[in-house]
């Protein structure tokens, strides 16, 4: 269950930073912004400037860069195949090598790069949202941004809700499954050997008892939390007071800004590609 | 200032309450039988209650003991209509637990205590989790940074406030738990076997806990197995398969030591030591008392040989 433990979105990193101080409501819409943009940015310009607002915001949120990069390490190989991947099947450009069948073309390299560079940035940036911004916080911002979607039947404070849930479970469900995976091979199962197929068949012992768990432990949080008089979102009121100061104004001009250039640089290519 | 509710430490000791202030109890059940819907499926029906009744005051401490499946728990979720009961009646403060629209008033009358910490904190920060309950009774801003402040520092987490719960220890976290009951302001509490996963620190902190709420005017109710944390009660209701077996002062029920082992309990070893050598005829009687008082009688009664 090593691989949880490297994982850092959903992680709350408190220290001060500019980032920290921003109303969560602000880094909830930028994140958004940021990966409409990465996703639109196809182009090197674009490309590189997103990745050096990419480095801007995680210099100034004081968070260090080992940490960060830990996040990226139980990914890694997932970027590696996608780049991997883009490397033999992409087309395109001038043929650079060939290895029997396969054939690698500098329009490969350039899209396999892409993409790969495109997962590290959208992990560092989720990752710096959640490392800025307290869970509780974070759940309160997303549930007033969503009250907006209320009136259309969007069932805003109980996503809300779920989210806090899910986040408090995070820490107890990877204690729960080191304790039941010590307790497997306490009793001669092997983890760690074998191919795949083999060390994926082997971690269903850990995951049926782990699911038991988790739905035993839902049925008494739900039935505590109506105990403590919760009735859902309605007549309830809020203890985190949540507001815009002047930094989120400024980040919120920038932001649109972002987004009108990001909306811009999607028609524009749009319209390249079409001529 | 005490309530019509509250109970005083003549009734305790049996006296019948004073004329001009007329006792009542604050929670009371009559003949109340539960039966789950899962156990009338199999062949044979065992109902979880049957036919309690019983009276529960303000700034009584009473010990429900009972061995594992003899209702202990079903009996706990009737008394803040977490349950409602099959047949019979269960009233809190004069709420009927069988009208819906009374269920919230009882559940902000009657706070509840669970077994598992980790299961009954909903929030990420601990002071936010205590302040999960008044939000849930709407409560304005100013009031709830008071409370939460007030049973923060009454519990001994002040200093924790910002902490995510699962970095405190198990007594920590069951104080954080019944910090968040308390901030609500129940007149009772139940605690379900409250100190069930606890190491004994974490326990004799919880149970010193209860003592100081017992102390502040509260009902406390402690469902427990454990026949040591009801001696520190003011009165203990047996409970077997889904029955009141018998109620009394722990006293009088750790005195029945047979009727203890045939409802699988064991006795406080204090009193099985006595009641053995009261068998052997060394103590001139059998009674709860320390060992020294004992030691002292068995003297007396070698004197008398």
């Amino acid at each position: 269950m090593g691989i949880l433990r490297g994982i850092t979105i959903g992680q709350h990193y408190p220290v001060d930073s500019l980032l920290h101080r921003l109303d969560p409501r602000t880094k909830i819409l930028g994140t958004m912004v940021y990966l409409v943009a990465l996703l639109g940015a196809n182009d090197p310009l674009p490309f590189l400037a997103v990745a050096a607002v990419t480095v801007f915001l995680c210099t100034i949120s004081h968070i260090p860069w080992r940490l960060l990069s830990n996040g990226l390490r139980p990914l890694r190989y997932i970027i590696i195949f996608t780049f991997v991947l883009h490397l033999f099947v992409t087309p395109g450009g001038t043929l650079l090598g060939q290895l029997g069948r396969l054939a690698v073309y500098s329009g490969g390299v350039w899209r396999g790069a892409q993409l790969a560079f495109r997962l590290v940035l959208m992990i560092l940036t989720t990752s710096l949202l959640t490392l800025t911004t307290s869970p509780i916080v974070l759940t309160d911002g997303l549930e007033r941004l969503l009250a907006i979607f209320k009136p259309l039947g969007l069932p805003a404070h109980e996503l809300a809700m779920m989210m806090t849930i899910a986040l408090r479970f995070i820490p107890i469900l990877i204690e729960e499954a080191d304790k039941i995976s010590k307790a497997q091979i306490a009793r001669g199962a092997d983890l760690e050997s074998g191919s795949l197929l083999q060390r994926l068949q082997s971690m269903l012992p850990i995951l049926v008892p782990l699911f038991i768990s988790a739905l035993r432990r839902a049925d008494e949080l739900a039935i505590a939390m109506e105990a403590r008089c919760y009735r859902g979102g309605e007549g309830r009121s809020q203890y985190i007071e949540l507001s815009f100061s002047r930094a989120d104004k400024v980040a919120l001009l920038l932001l649109s800004l972002g987004l009108v250039a990001t909306l811009g640089n999607m028609l524009w290519s749009w319209f390249s590609n079409g001529v | 200032m005490t309530s019509k509710y509250e109970i005083t430490t003549a009734t305790l000791q049996g006296d019948p309450p004073g004329k001009e202030q007329p006792l009542l109890p604050f929670i009371r059940l009559r003949e109340v039988s539960y039966d789950y819907p899962t156990s009338r499926q199999g062949q044979e029906e065992f109902p979880a209650l049957r036919d309690v009744s019983l009276d529960i005051y303000l700034g009584e401490f009473l010990a429900i003991l009972g061995a594992n499946g003899s209702g202990k728990s079903t009996l706990a979720r009737h008394l803040n209509a977490l349950l409602v009961p099959d047949k019979g009646t269960v009233e809190v403060a004069g709420n009927l637990s069988s009208d819906q629209l009374k269920r919230f008033t009882i559940r902000q009358l009657v706070g509840m205590v669970f077994q598992n910490p980790d299961n009954q904190i909903v929030a990420t920060v601990v002071e936010e989790d205590v302040a999960f309950g008044l939000e849930n009774l709407g409560l304005p801003r100013g009031e709830m940074q008071k409370r939460v402040a007030q049973v923060l520092q009454q519990f001994g987490l002040w200093e924790y406030r910002q902490l995510a719960p699962h970095l405190l220890s198990g007594g920590q976290k069951q104080r954080l738990a019944i910090a968040g009951v308390v901030a609500m302001a129940p007149q009772c509490i139940v605690f379900d076997e409250a100190t069930a996963m606890l190491d004994p620190a974490g326990r004799r902190e919880v149970l010193a806990c209860m003592r100081q709420l017992c102390q502040q005017g509260h009902g406390i109710v402690l469902i427990t197995q454990q026949v040591e944390e009801a001696l520190m009660a003011d009165r203990v209701v047996l409970l077997d398969e889904g029955r009141i077996a018998t109620t009394g002062t722990p006293e009088e029920i750790f005195r029945q030591i047979d009727l203890l082992q045939r409802l699988q309990l064991e006795a406080p070893l204090l009193a099985e030591l006595s009641w053995r050598l009261h068998g052997e005829g060394l103590l001139s009687e059998h009674r709860l008392r320390n060992p020294v008082e004992m030691a002292a009688d068995i003297c007396l009664s070698k004197r008398k040989i």
